[in-house]
């Protein structure tokens, strides 16, 4: 018999779940259509209906301990087919960006990233570390005693102003710092889950991590949980060209910071590649899939796709357009230094490029507070329920914790999906049809 | 539903095997790039070395290389504005203004280097960086 559980309502988080993307949440009356009409939540533990009154009631403990909200890829279904309009989508989303907030390391860039008013200070961190790396050039060049050119092979810089050494040593140690810093994250992420079925004698690895990690890649890479979705695909092709164009862009940046030391770029000249280089274009293809991408992601959040049904449009908030908004920025930017370069314009060309670069530190090092971090905890949450046996084969793994009274009702919330054979499952199965009568947390 | 279910995997795969392919060209062209190379003569300069006596640019060797059309750039400017006072525009007094004297004598780009092919299209030809200097003023 596990402890008994003391509900702790936190009134804070639940303001701001409220507050942003999640405000309809209180009108969810816990009928489990969502759950039902859910194509991603099979087999495992349903979602989001369990996600929708811990959110009305403001658990904390609970939502921040969920994997399930990363296995939600935000179809909207379940906000199309609500009957009172709670919109579990969005409040899915409110909790994730939760997540990336409160394992954020360290916590408080997550806070200050997030704020709007503090956006001028956000940029002017990146614009002032680029800088001050290239006032510093000169100086570190000649206490390193460095050749400013390389001699072996040549290696023109894309600009004058920063050479590739410059260049690789700065990206190299700001993407080194945000790795660091996001692992700490998900690490975090990983131990919270596992306590969390620990408590609830669950979470028995099913197989072994490495086979996870790899079923979890093959599912990304073919963007499975997309096409699950049957009412709506919309989501599938714009992340899909973002996702591919991203990946072609890192592929470009590797191969070129390698250029010096590179056997499979033969010759003496090595860089820059011409145009017809299947290099750049590779990096052209790559920038024109994140383009198209990010637009139709821009146009879907606009509204421009469901049309007359508001339902299933989903809510943005600040946090949505701040990473989507920096990524079109970083790829518009990169074309037109790569104009300005044909174009021969200096120093415009030069000056984009700087501003390209920040906006590129820009999403590098805030990866682990923006929305860019779901890269990471979706991944690890994905390859948890894999490893834990959360998700696929029925019966699953229940979490169906002892509740102290008086609010027995309702918590217990794994509904099984219509489908699946649910004999286990439906003891622990609580008849929550109606609205709780009190709920915690209840200002805003 | 199999219907649905063998569209679904197709274009599952397809999904994955038309980026990785479009991201293998390019490692593969260099692996062939590479392989071709390695029985290949590397004795050869990339770049022809000056001829003649005189082994000194208007500027360091590493210099000219990475900032050769700034200085041309400069030395056009300077030219075009200054040209009614010294009445010559031309590639020739643009070399005027940062010559290599030798032995008393003026230098020009073509005593030393001695093929415009060999030597300015080489790198141009490598970056598609189109040269288009030549096509008012003679090579000199």
């Amino acid at each position: 018999m596990p402890d008994p559980y003391v509900v702790r309502p936190d009134s804070k988080f639940l303001g701001r779940l409220l507050a942003e993307g999640g405000e309809d949440a209180k009108k969810c009356f816990q009928c489990a259509t969502c759950s039902v009409v859910c194509d991603v939540s099979d087999g495992g533990p349903a979602f989001p209906r369990k996600e929708m009154i811990w959110t009305q009631w403001g658990l904390k403990d609970r939502l921040m301990a969920d994997p399930d909200v990363w296995l939600c890829h935000r179809c909207n279904d379940c906000s199309t087919h609500c009957p009172r309009g709670a919109r579990p989508g969005d409040v899915m989303a409110a909790v994730r960006r939760e997540h990336i907030f409160h394992y954020a390391f360290p916590g408080f860039l997550a806070r200050w990233l997030n704020q709007p008013k503090l956006l001028p200070l956000m940029l002017l961190i990146p614009t002032v570390l680029l800088g001050l790396a290239f006032l510093a050039k000169d100086s570190v060049q000649s206490a390193l005693s460095m050749s400013t050119y390389s001699t072996t092979r040549i290696i023109y810089s894309y600009s004058v102003w920063f050479p590739q050494w410059l260049l690789i040593g700065f990206f190299l140690l700001f993407s080194g710092l945000a790795l660091l810093a996001v692992l700490i994250g998900v690490g975090r992420f990983w131990g919270a889950l596992k306590a969390a079925d620990a408590r609830d004698g669950a979470g028995k690895p099913i197989k072994s991590l490495f086979a996870s990690i790899g079923s979890t890649f093959k599912k990304i890479l073919a963007h499975e949980s997309f096409t699950k979705c049957t009412t709506e695909h919309r989501q599938f092709l714009p992340h899909l060209y973002i996702f591919y164009g991203f990946f072609a862009l890192f592929l470009v940046s590797l191969w070129t910071m390698t250029a010096k030391y590179n056997p499979l770029i033969p010759g003496t000249f090595v860089y820059p590649f011409s145009f017809f280089s299947p290099w750049r274009m590779l990096a052209n293809i790559g920038g024109l899939a994140l383009l198209v991408g990010c637009l139709m992601m821009m146009w879907a959040r606009l509204g421009g796709v469901s049309g007359e049904d508001k339902r299933t449009n989903s809510q943005s908030t600040y946090f949505d357009w701040a990473f989507i908004t920096t990524l079109l920025l970083v790829t518009l930017t990169g074309f037109a230094s790569e104009v300005l370069h044909y174009a021969r314009l200096e120093p415009h060309r030069h000056l984009v490029y700087f501003i390209h670069l920040v906006l590129v530190l820009t999403l590098l090092m805030y990866l682990p507070y923006s929305k860019f971090a779901h890269m990471m905890y979706r991944t690890a949450a994905m390859v948890y329920a894999d490893y834990t046996g959360r998700t696929g084969v029925a019966p699953a793994v229940v979490a169906a914790p002892a509740i102290a009274a008086p609010v027995s009702d309702g918590t217990a919330v794994d509904a099984p999906v219509a489908d699946e054979p649910a004999a286990e499952e439906s003891a622990a199965e609580a008849p929550a049809s109606e609205e709780p009568a009190s709920v915690p947390g209840e200002e805003k | 539903m199999s219907s649905t279910q063998g569209r679904m995997s197709d274009k599952k795969s397809l999904v994955v095997v038309i980026p990785l392919l479009l991201m293998l060209i390019p490692i593969g062209y260099s692996a062939v790039a590479w392989a071709m190379s390695l029985g290949a003569d590397d004795s050869e300069l990339f770049l022809e070395m000056p001829s003649g006596e005189i082994q000194e640019c208007v500027r360091e060797t590493e210099w000219m290389r990475f900032n050769h059309w700034t200085l041309l750039k400069e030395a056009r400017d300077e030219s075009l504005r200054t040209a009614g006072v010294h009445g010559d525009i031309g590639l020739s007094r643009l070399i005027d203004q940062n010559r290599v004297v030798h032995e008393g004598e003026r230098v020009y780009c073509s005593d030393c280097h001695t093929s415009r092919e060999d030597f300015c299209q080489k790198c141009h030809s490598a970056a598609n960086v189109m040269l288009d200097c030549y096509s008012c003023h003679e090579y000199e």
